[in-house]
């Protein structure tokens, strides 16, 4: 009882990281309709941006954190600026940003190999101390709690941010139909840019958490993420944020339980079945499909 | 004459893993063209690829089998699985598919990192016997070329360009478009396969890291560069991704870094590719024209 506990709450601390970062892949989902694989890119070089103002600039974790998710939100922009942002001028086929943004993510992450000489970094041991908290006979520690804590905070932000502020109102007009919002004089291009840059710096956000947590930072660990984040989004549904929440914890749980009882040999394998399985049997996920702007 | 001949060796000792490489890119592309030119945008060659390669590897490292017998199997087993998966993945569209096909490459790519006892994990197997030559990878990739040339004019060719085209367009004219995509589907597994057969068997090795997302990107990128239009497109694309590193040899480092940057620019920039039958023929419609009026003037009037 005690071990299946523990491993709810490991899987839980987990999972809500998941989250963050597939909640940002969902709604740049939802108001551009592209499955923007770059974000796996964002995520790691928001972990390198943490670790660079840790360890270069000397800032603390409550300063850290805020300029890593600001630095990968505005990467996010650039990268749709770049990649993007020609092809919607195009009305291209639907499959070509796939193609584009697969192309800028190997070009970010070899270019983070290059610089890091494929070397994996570790932040500096004083910058989250490792403290625990005892109850009865399960721990938790003070990373695992910064993780809940923040992914909680930023989920409650966002989803105050779309359903009160005007610009979130206007994110999920877009959502719903680009050409009547700009009919209705919302500023389109802004609001893209504005939901790039939300969706980075979640993802930023989540690199750094990650690498905190597993005390590593390496150029690699986007692509298991993006995968991870991609089967939370399928579990849940397309376009749906509660979806993309729910489906991380899930997976989050199941990947902790898999490795208390299983050994975690085939961990990423049952990761990855269940997503071509939820595919199969449910492509619309499990959560049905409302999308940012049919559901208000 | 001995000098002419000794300097041929002395280039095929630099250049002739390039062409070794450069075939078997050749041939992987092709696989994933198949797939590509009935409008599905699909990764899983790469899965049908470590199938191919791996159990030729496994077959003669750990049973003593020849090559012929590992890659009768690869290929058995690809016709098998993709046969299996081929129905399944396909009723998805669009994103919902390019995500089930890496899945299932990285399904793959678990397995092969986990069943240590099989596929010896992260260390992958070392040891396969060096037997491939030259000659059987050209003799492979003109087999190839003779397919997909017969292919491209038959019925099965033209029903694969009308769906690319025109998905609805193409089944109101009573064209299966399910079954023409399976078909294209699996095509493509057992060439996946014995082109990952024949690279163990030309490296000497099989490494888990070789069949994950680098390779998709290399095989995705040739098919897009040389575009969609005509197979010769894949095989020009793929000719260029594997000299193109070796023309940049200071370059090597960033070799992933060009190919990524190839492919973003291509879709922007040349969305239907380098090789466009289209523009071919119209350039030459053109030239055609030039010359019968250039003939028409020197005509004396009247």
């Amino acid at each position: 009882m005690e071990l299946l506990l523990q491993n709810l709450i490991n899987g839980l601390a987990i999972g809500s990281v998941y989250a963050i970062f597939a909640i940002g892949f969902t709604l740049m989902y939802s108001v551009l309709g592209v499955l923007n694989l770059s974000h796996a890119a964002v995520f790691t070089l928001g972990s390198f941006a943490g670790l660079f103002s840790a360890t270069t600039l000397h800032l603390p974790p409550y300063i850290a954190f805020p300029v890593a998710m600001i630095a990968s939100g505005m990467l996010a922009v650039v990268i749709d600026y770049l990649v993007l942002r020609p092809l919607r001028a195009r009305r291209a086929d639907p499959l070509a940003p796939l193609i584009t943004t697969f192309g800028a993510m190997v070009v970010l992450t070899s270019l983070a190999q290059i610089v890091t000489d494929t070397q994996a970094m570790r932040y500096p041991p004083d910058f989250l101390p490792a403290r625990m908290f005892y109850f009865g006979w399960l721990q938790i520690t003070e990373i695992q709690i910064t993780m809940i804590v923040s992914s909680v905070f930023l989920t409650i932000a966002l989803s105050l941010f779309l359903r009160r502020a005007k610009f979130g109102k206007a994110v999920r007009a877009v959502a719903v139909s680009e050409s009547v919002s700009l009919l209705l004089g919302i500023p389109v291009n802004r609001v893209i840019a504005l939901t790039n840059f939300i969706a980075g710096a979640l993802g930023g956000g989540a690199g750094v958490l990650i690498g905190v947590a597993f005390n590593a930072v390496v150029y690699s660990m986007g692509e298991n993420y993006m995968l991870k984040g991609i089967t939370a989004i399928v579990l849940g549904g397309f376009g749906s944020i509660p979806g993309a929440m729910i489906g991380s914890l899930f997976i989050g749980v199941l990947e902790s339980l898999s490795v208390g009882y299983g050994g975690g040999h085939f961990r990423d394998a049952i990761i990855f079945a269940l997503l071509v399985a939820t595919l199969i049997v449910r492509p619309q996920g499990f959560l049905g499909k409302d999308s940012l702007g049919q559901r208000s | 004459m001995s000098e002419i001949w000794f300097r041929m060796t002395e280039l095929w000792l630099i250049y002739g893993s390039v062409v070794q490489f450069m075939l078997i890119n050749i041939a992987l592309a092709l696989s994933t063209f198949a797939v590509m030119s009935t409008g599905v945008f699909s990764v899983a060659g790469v899965a049908f690829m470590a199938i191919g390669a791996y159990t030729s590897a496994i077959m003669t490292v750990r049973f003593g089998q020849s090559m012929v017998v590992g890659m009768i199997c690869g290929v058995a087993l690809s016709l098998i699985i993709s046969g299996l998966l081929g129905p399944i993945v396909l009723r998805l569209r669009g994103h919902y598919l390019a995500i089930a096909s890496l899945g299932c490459v990285m399904v793959v790519y678990a397995i092969l990192m986990n069943a240590n006892t099989l596929t010896g994990g992260a260390l992958g197997l070392k040891g396969v016997p060096v037997v491939v030559e030259t000659w059987q990878l050209i003799l492979f990739v003109v087999i190839l070329a003779y397919l997909f040339h017969v292919l491209s004019g038959s019925r099965v060719g033209r029903a694969w360009k009308a769906i690319r085209q025109d998905e609805r367009a193409a089944a109101s004219m009573g064209i299966n478009v399910f079954r023409y995509r399976l078909l294209a589907f699996v095509l493509s597994a057992p060439i996946a396969a014995v082109a990952g057969s024949l690279f163990v068997h030309l490296t000497g090795f099989a490494f888990p890291s070789n069949y994950e997302f680098s390779m998709a990107l290399n095989m995705v990128a040739s098919v897009v560069l040389g575009g969609m239009n005509h197979w010769l497109g894949s095989v020009l694309g793929a000719a260029i991704l594997s000299i193109l590193p070796e023309a940049l040899r200071s370059l090597s480092q960033y070799r992933e870094i060009v190919n990524g940057s190839i492919l973003v620019l291509t879709m922007i920039f040349l969305p239907r590719g380098l090789f466009d039958p289209r523009w071919l023929q119209q350039r030459l419609d053109a030239l055609a024209k030039a010359l019968g009026a250039l003939q028409r003037s020197k005509r004396p009037h009247g």
